[in-house]
């Protein structure tokens, strides 16, 4: 049996977008029919990383049961997720904190953990930050 | 967890955390065991007080009855709470019935005088209105109306319901659930707290009403200081409750020594409890004279919030008497973040950007004068937005420092936001 | 465009948090024989250690290894100023006979509400694992002292093979320098890390950053 593999691609391979421009993309699964999905889930979603604790916001998300019946669809046909994107967070390479979008898809299974693969892109053009004083006490 | 369930305090307080499932199943145990109790609590309070007395009003039928006797009766376990007890025979049912009551619940009361006032209304032979169950005629009573308490205790199971009710619809919701669907699910409550960071149209970026600023006399705008006016009050509370103490112990200690019957472990524990005092009175004046050496600066500017690639006009004036090597104000961008890891909580900040928007050498204010000036502000075309979430911030401030020759350097910040620029085009 | 994500900072939060970090043990030791060593102490231990010494993540480890072994881990993170636990005593039944109660940060608790937590524990079945920064009623499972060449192991650990902007003795110095604590010594490699990236030549892609107007 092959391991299930799942694809997130975006239209056009884009990867910079701006606020309120639609951000489409499609996902599919490559897998033996063995496997029984039970849902799917896509989200779009902002994340930060670096310093402090991670914060995490979905600007999109659904959520699809899958029938049995679906699975030869989402093997077979890549499925398509759209949305507008929104004026803020932008995207941030900041020093201490930074701010990533991406968009994320979880395929849950009957047995076995679920499959997750992302496709980070980014939202505005802000340029990345240098500090300007030393790292200074807490 | 959502921010309307507050029951583990989770920012900086304890974490539970553990096998999602069981975790999830315990702590449904525990929530529907509040949710239990809530519903005893109100069925018990809904059978004793509220129904009978909305039956007493609706549904019980009117005859009239002789008093046969009136008392106060005393609790039998209780002999300070009493209770009106008025023996009186009626027809009803087809039979003569004859029973002590007044009210449908026959609750007592600490007040004997006011059962006695009651009392004194009925008189032995007299006839009075009786109304009585018609289900049951041996439940009977001798005055209507509503007890206003009895329908206020309805609201007392309400909060423990709705902790038990929500923490299990908290439960039932997040069970077995990827992090992005209970972040969605949090987000959609979320919405619903109007103290959240950011609007439905600028997310996480906080918003005109997030900053206690008011109309400025010069320009729009006057922008609020970050003052340090909670820790002097905290500082103030300390130092007033740790000295109430300490004097009320040092007025014992004094007494027991001129009476000729010392107590030395008192003396002795009295003793550095008042150099903690005098230590807090020395600490607390030393930060009123920080706070409030230097007159508070005044920042205007012409338009709030700011955006990207526009100029604004900041006014900032600051009284005297001061004299200043170095007057500056500048314009920073700062980043802020906080983490937990084991037993500890801190918070980071960079600078990541600033301009000097402001500078004199060797300024100097005498008492009684105003020193002003006016600059241009203009943030660059790409600036970040202000940004803030549970755990990382972005920030702008405008900054005041003063360095002065034998006092220390202050500085004064003055938070701006900086929203994205309407087009969604950060200086396109 | 967005900074590659190959060359993301292996010192951040997300990376170095109880459970994200594997816990490097001391040479003849593991989760498996520390779990064992625990059961044979009637599921009662504690983990001591400074500051920044790696006791959460070995908590984090062990919470895992239980579980494998048969017992029900709950975990409970209390921070400074915290005295009690966020649950009542009488709902520590409610973790079963095969329940082991975590706490990070044990010392924040008071000796009576440790004594009848002990208690309640005892009597429901529930073992007691926690960390704290001395010893104390509780035997002690392990006492961490963190070294120089443990905290190179783990910085080799988290670079993942990446080549990192900095030499040996940069990352000997963020050791001295944090006395100890090796959490703040990679937080002080994050930015180290940071500050050399931010100094690299531009690459094609645009290393901009933004400066005043």
């Amino acid at each position: 049996m092959i391991a299930p593999r799942l694809y997130v691609q975006l239209d056009g391979g884009r990867r910079v977008y701006h606020p309120g421009e639609r951000l489409s993309g499609s996902y599919w699964l490559e897998s033996s029919t063995q496997l029984e999905p039970t849902a799917v889930e896509v989200s779009i979603l902002w994340h930060t990383f670096g310093k402090g604790d991670e914060d995490l916001a979905v600007h999109y998300f659904d959520r699809r049961a899958l029938a049995p019946h679906e699975l030869p669809s989402l093997l077979e046909h890549p499925q398509r997720f759209a949305s507008v994107l929104p004026p803020s967070p932008l995207s941030y390479e900041g020093v201490i904190v930074k701010i990533r979008w991406c968009v994320r898809v979880r395929v849950f299974f009957r047995k076995g953990k679920d499959l997750m693969a992302e496709c980070a892109f980014q939202l505005g053009d802000v340029p990345a930050a240098r500090a300007v004083l030393p790292a200074e006490r807490d | 967890m959502p921010r309307l369930l507050r029951v583990y305090g989770k920012k900086r307080g304890a974490r539970l955390t553990g096998s999602r499932k069981v975790g999830a199943a315990a702590l449904g145990i525990f929530f529907a065991a509040v949710f239990l109790a809530g519903g005893v609590l109100l069925g018990n309070i809904l059978v004793t007080w509220a129904l009978p007395e909305w039956r007493l009003n609706h549904t019980y039928v009117q005859t009239t009855g002789r008093v046969l006797a009136a008392r106060v009766a005393a609790h039998p376990s209780d002999p300070t709470r009493f209770r009106p007890e008025i023996t009186v025979e009626f027809q009803a049912g087809g039979r003569r019935r004859a029973l002590a009551t007044y009210h449908v619940h026959g609750a007592y009361t600490g007040n004997r005088e006011a059962v006695a006032a009651t009392v004194a209304r009925f008189r032995p032979g007299q006839s009075y209105p009786v109304w009585y169950d018609p289900r049951n005629p041996q439940r009977a009573a001798m005055a209507r109306g509503y007890t206003w308490s009895a329908w206020l205790m309805l609201l007392v199971p309400v909060p423990i319901l709705a902790t038990g009710g929500l923490g299990l619809v908290y439960i039932v919701a997040g069970w077995n659930k990827s992090a992005e669907r209970r972040a969605a699910l949090a987000q959609r409550v979320s919405r619903l707290d109007p103290a959240r960071a950011g609007s439905s149209t600028l997310p996480f970026v906080p918003g005109e009403t997030d900053l206690t600023s008011s109309p400025g006399t010069t320009l729009a705008f006057r922008l609020a200081a970050q003052t340090p006016a909670w820790s002097l009050l905290a500082f103030l509370l300390a130092c007033l409750f740790w000295n109430g103490i300490f004097s009320v112990l040092l007025t014992v200690v004094v007494r027991s020594h001129a009476a000729g019957n010392a107590e030395w472990f008192l003396t002795a524990f009295t003793v550095p409890l008042g150099l903690v005092g005098l230590l807090l009175v020395w600490g607390f004046f030393r930060h009123l004279r920080d706070v409030t050496r230097v007159a508070p600066t005044i920042v205007e500017v012409s338009s709030h919030p700011l955006r990207p690639a526009e100029e604004y006009e900041l006014y900032v004036a600051q009284p005297g008497p001061l004299h200043l090597e170095r007057f500056r104000v500048l314009l920073v961008c700062e980043e802020e973040a906080t983490y937990s890891q084991g037993t500890n909580s801190r918070t980071m900040r960079r600078r990541v950007y600033q301009d000097e928007l402001f500078c004199r050498e060797g300024l100097e204010i005498p008492a009684g004068t105003l020193f002003e000036t006016r600059c241009r502000l203009r943030l660059p075309p790409r600036a970040m937005h202000s940004f803030q979430a549970s755990h990382n911030q972005v920030r702008w401030k405008v900054l005041v420092e003063g360095a002065t020759p034998r006092r220390p350097f202050f500085e004064r910040g003055f938070t701006v936001h900086v929203h994205p620029r309407a087009n969604g085009a950060q200086g396109r | 465009m967005p900074t590659d994500a190959s060359a993301d900072n292996p010192f951040a939060s997300r990376c170095v948090r109880p459970g994200a970090m594997t816990f490097i043990y001391p040479p003849g030791l593991s989760a498996q024989r520390l779990v064992q060593q625990l059961a044979q102490q009637d599921w009662r231990g504690a983990i001591v250690g400074g500051h920044g010494s790696g006791k959460s993540t070995l908590l984090a480890e062990l919470s895992a290894e239980a579980q494998r072994a048969g017992r029900q881990p709950w975990h409970v993170v209390l921070q400074a100023g915290h005295r009690r636990l966020p649950l009542p005593l009488e709902a520590i039944a409610a973790c079963g006979p095969s329940g082991l109660l975590l706490i990070d940060g044990y010392e924040q608790l008071g000796r009576w509400y440790r004594w009848r937590l002990a208690r309640h524990c005892r009597r429901a079945g529930v073992g007691q694992l926690v960390t704290t920064h001395a010893p104390c009623e509780l035997p002690t499972l392990l006492v961490l002292e963190p070294t120089l060449e443990l905290f190179l192991q783990i910085v080799q650990q988290l670079a993942r093979g990446q080549t990192l902007p900095f030499e040996r003795q940069d990352i000997e110095a963020a050791y001295a320098q944090a006395n100890g604590n090796l959490r703040d010594a990679l937080f002080a490699l994050y930015d180290l890390f940071e500050e050399r990236r931010a100094a690299r030549p531009a690459s094609t892609g645009g290393d901009e950053h933004i400066s005043p107007a």
